[in-house]
């Protein structure tokens, strides 16, 4: 029955690059604990320089998965094994890098590097975490599976079903409509903050205000104020899954701004280390 | 390997083979004059086991011998055949894979029938009809028969008889075998297809289990004299089925008490199976819909696992930029449960329909199942019509798509509209339905252009060492995978 049951976060397959770089990482800081004398602390010499030179041969590998995306026809390995290395190797950079610096920040520089650098592995840690969260939350409910164009193309349709079903209502309920339910079906802004709430929630908190919208609402018209609540509740699980998936395109501008800016005072901090 | 393929201009003495002995010569050259004729050396594969190959083939001259299924057991003698006989007809007339190896002996020269001819032929004259008929049904039933483990311990003999009395039956997609509550006069043994076990729950069909080729079934209500079917047998596509009668069945299990055992054995896991699924609602709605959506009868079949998928669409854009910029995987579909998702690519169906109708053969199937478009398709929009999953599309070719060698190198090292997949196709519709309706709209704009039209579907990335969508899927999400291997807990016990 495995293949039929949800494959979320299956522990076994990650345990061995897991305990891969727990021992990579465990490796290297023996190696740095039996020898810290000046050389081994100092960034440019001994194992501090060792430590740096890994650091960049791992930042390169790292910069190359964006290279790797964008080869679709050429076979250097699947694009899943470069994401799953890119996440791993990022967790051993972070002790390599901390390990190269001595644990101190240095000059302007150095610390502006580092800073950068820590401002990307917090976005990577970030995206790994909304790599595992959004696909799971959007496949709960639903039995389509939609894209981003299909949803907004059905975001803009439901207002106008909304407006039809108050059309020729009393102006109770047209008020109630314009003033309570219009507004958010209109609105074109995403609502972030559904990104750190469960779908299921989402549709709580609709039934939740139509039912007190109802209770104002003349009692002929409440079948038809619960086919306008059925519309928004809609709206609103889309608006639902349009701000998952915006979450993962927005995170990139964050990210890979972020890396560029990273390398660029990367570039300076070797031609300073090259030049002294 | 065949060896030099030779045009068959003039055929002298196919009276002396007893399949063409009773018909006119002229007429027979006439309506074979598309055939071809190859030669094989000693040791030489003409057909391989488990392969598609809708040929039928005639022994013009030599000798052949036809290896044992490799599920008999190795049971019973090799079969030789020689000049004037006839091979690969179980597989031509069925579409099914080839059913045994076929190796020659000396040196042979072997007359290949199309399957399309091989049907105007039965259509034109009538005994080599009659003739094929008879040797199908003996070939085929023994065949399979042979196969079946529940057989293994038949003699031979046995099943000679058994040969000479059970019934063939062929039923189309959504015909009804036997429904439930009908009394039992036969027992089952499917030759090839699926069919779906179903019973009636408040006036509801309830999927209980799909068969598929070598399961049998029929046997409960058998087995407990008097009683009713218990369940109703349909057709999932096109299904062949050999049927014992009553009376045989009840020689079969008093001969053989094992059989009986092995049979009460199954049926009492059909009943926990049954009970499985009407406890596990989720079981049961994507056996549901495994079924109802078509998944079960096809060769493979790209899913999607929802719970990884990140909606990124690399896949999308790797497909079109492995087919000159024309991707043929569509990513929406529907879930066939909570977190396996199919989108729009080619199934590689059991029984293509897209096959059916081709003016020029141009879409075929490989040895392993594949169906692919020849470069001579005509973009008819036959087969996108026909396409019950709407996978094919009929597109146009933009003149500047032949570059030559520099162009193609200098586009992929510089053009990154190349390597992402930029379109040199433009859409002129997807079946089933509407695309032919576009097809014809768009046939009068590219009658005045002068450009090429082309169904274009799935490959599977023939010529590539990679499938394009899966290999550059980021976080493993799109696989290909077996559907009777992937959704083996969905079937019953054989």
């Amino acid at each position: 029955m495995d293949n039929l049951e949800k494959s979320d976060y299956n522990l076994l397959k990650s345990v061995w690059p897991i305990l891969f770089i727990v021992i990579v990482c465990a490796l290297l800081a023996v190696r740095y604990s039996m020898k810290i004398d000046e050389s081994s602390s100092s960034p440019g010499a001994g194992m501090g320089l060792v430590y740096g030179i890994l650091s960049l041969a791992l930042i390169v590998i790292l910069s190359g998965y964006r290279i790797r995306k964008s080869l679709l026809r050429t076979p250097i390995g699947s694009l899943h094994a470069w994401a799953q290395s890119h996440v791993y190797m990022g967790v051993i950079l972070i002790v390599l890098v901390f390990l190269h610096s001595g644990f101190r920040t240095g000059g302007m520089l150095s610390g502006l590097l580092l800073a950068l650098f820590l401002l990307v592995i917090a976005s990577g840690i970030i995206g790994a975490i909304l790599y595992k969260v959004v696909p799971l939350s959007l496949s709960k409910y639903g039995r389509h599976v939609m894209t981003m164009e299909v949803i907004g193309a059905r975001i803009e349709k439901l207002l106008a079903e909304a407006d039809k079903q108050a059309e020729n209502r009393s102006a109770i309920f047209q008020e109630t409509y314009s003033k309570h339910i219009r507004p958010s079906l209109a609105s074109q802004q995403v609502n972030w903050g559904y990104i750190f709430i469960e779908e299921d929630e989402v549709i709580k908190t609709c039934k939740a205000k139509m039912e007190s919208l109802q209770q104002d609402t003349p009692a002929d018209e409440v079948y038809g104020m619960s086919l306008v609540g059925a519309i928004y509740a809609e709206k609103e699980r889309l608006a639902y899954k349009w701000a998952m998936l915006n979450s993962l395109r927005v995170w990139l501008y964050f990210h890979v701004p972020l890396t560029m800016a990273m390398l660029v005072a990367l570039s300076f901090h070797l031609l300073g280390s090259f030049y002294y | 390997m065949p060896g030099v393929n030779l045009k068959l201009k003039t055929l002298s003495g196919l009276s002396s083979i007893y399949l063409f002995a009773d018909e006119n010569q002229a007429d027979l050259a006439a309506a074979l004059g598309d055939c071809e004729v190859s030669e094989y050396q000693p040791e030489e594969m003409i057909c391989r086991e488990g392969e598609y190959d809708e040929n039928c083939h005639v022994i013009l001259s030599g000798m052949v011998r036809v290896g044992l299924p490799r599920g008999s057991g190795g049971r019973g003698s090799r079969i030789i055949l020689s000049d004037g006989e006839v091979f690969g007809e179980i597989a031509a007339m069925s579409g099914a894979p080839r059913t045994a190896d076929i190796i020659a002996m000396k040196p042979s020269i072997i007359l290949n029938i199309s399957r399309s001819s091989m049907f105007s032929l039965l259509d034109k004259f009538g005994s080599i009809k009659k003739k094929m008929d008879a040797l199908y049904r003996e070939r085929a039933l023994r065949s399979q028969l042979m196969k079946i483990p529940m057989f293994s311990g038949v003699s031979e003999s046995f099943v000679d008889g058994l040969v000479d009395r059970v019934q063939m039956g062929s039923y189309a997609k959504g015909d009804v075998i036997f429904n439930e509550g009908d009394d039992a006069d036969a027992f089952y043994l499917i030759r090839y297809g699926f069919v779906k076990v179903s019973q009636n729950e408040d006036g509801k069909e309830k999927a209980l289990a799909y068969l598929k080729e070598g399961h049998c079934f029929g046997e409960m209500a058998l087995l407990n004299e008097g009683e009713k079917r218990m369940a109703t047998i349909s057709a999932i596509n096109r299904v062949e089925v050999i049927k014992i009668a009553v009376e045989d069945f009840s020689n079969l299990l008093s001969s053989y008490p094992g059989i009986r055992r092995n049979l009460e054995s199954a049926a009492g896991q059909r009943e926990d199976r049954n009970v499985q699924i009407s406890q596990d609602a989720n079981l049961a709605n994507t056996l549901r819909t495994t079924i109802e959506d078509g998944v079960i009868s096809t060769k493979s079949l790209l899913i999607m696992d929802t719970t990884k998928c990140v909606q990124c669409d690399t896949c999308v854009e790797a497909c079109a930029a492995l087919h000159n910029g024309k991707s043929r995987l569509v990513r929406i579909g529907a879930k066939i449960n909570s977190f396996i998702f199919i989108p729009t690519s080619c199934r590689n169906c059991e029984d293509p329909t897209c096959m059916a109708q081709c003016p020029t053969g141009a879409i075929t199937r490989d040895s392993n199942g594949e169906i692919y478009h020849k470069d001579f398709c005509i973009g008819c929009g036959g087969c996108a019509g026909n396409c019950p999953f709407g996978n094919i599309t009929i597109s146009e070719l933009d003149e500047d798509t032949d570059k030559g060698i520099i162009k193609r190198i200098y586009a992929l090292m510089f053009d990154r509209g190349s390597e992402k997949g930029e379109s040199q196709y433009k859409d002129l519709g997807r079946g089933p339905g509407g695309s032919m309706a576009k097809g014809r709209e768009a046939d009068a704009v590219m009658r005045k252009r002068k450009k090429k039209r082309k169904a274009v579907k799935c490959d599977m990335c023939r010529g590539f060492s990679y499938m394009g969508c899966v290999y550059n899927c980021p976080t493993g999400a799109a696989r290909r995978v077996d559907p009777t291997e992937f959704f083996s807990d969905l079937t019953s016990v054989g």
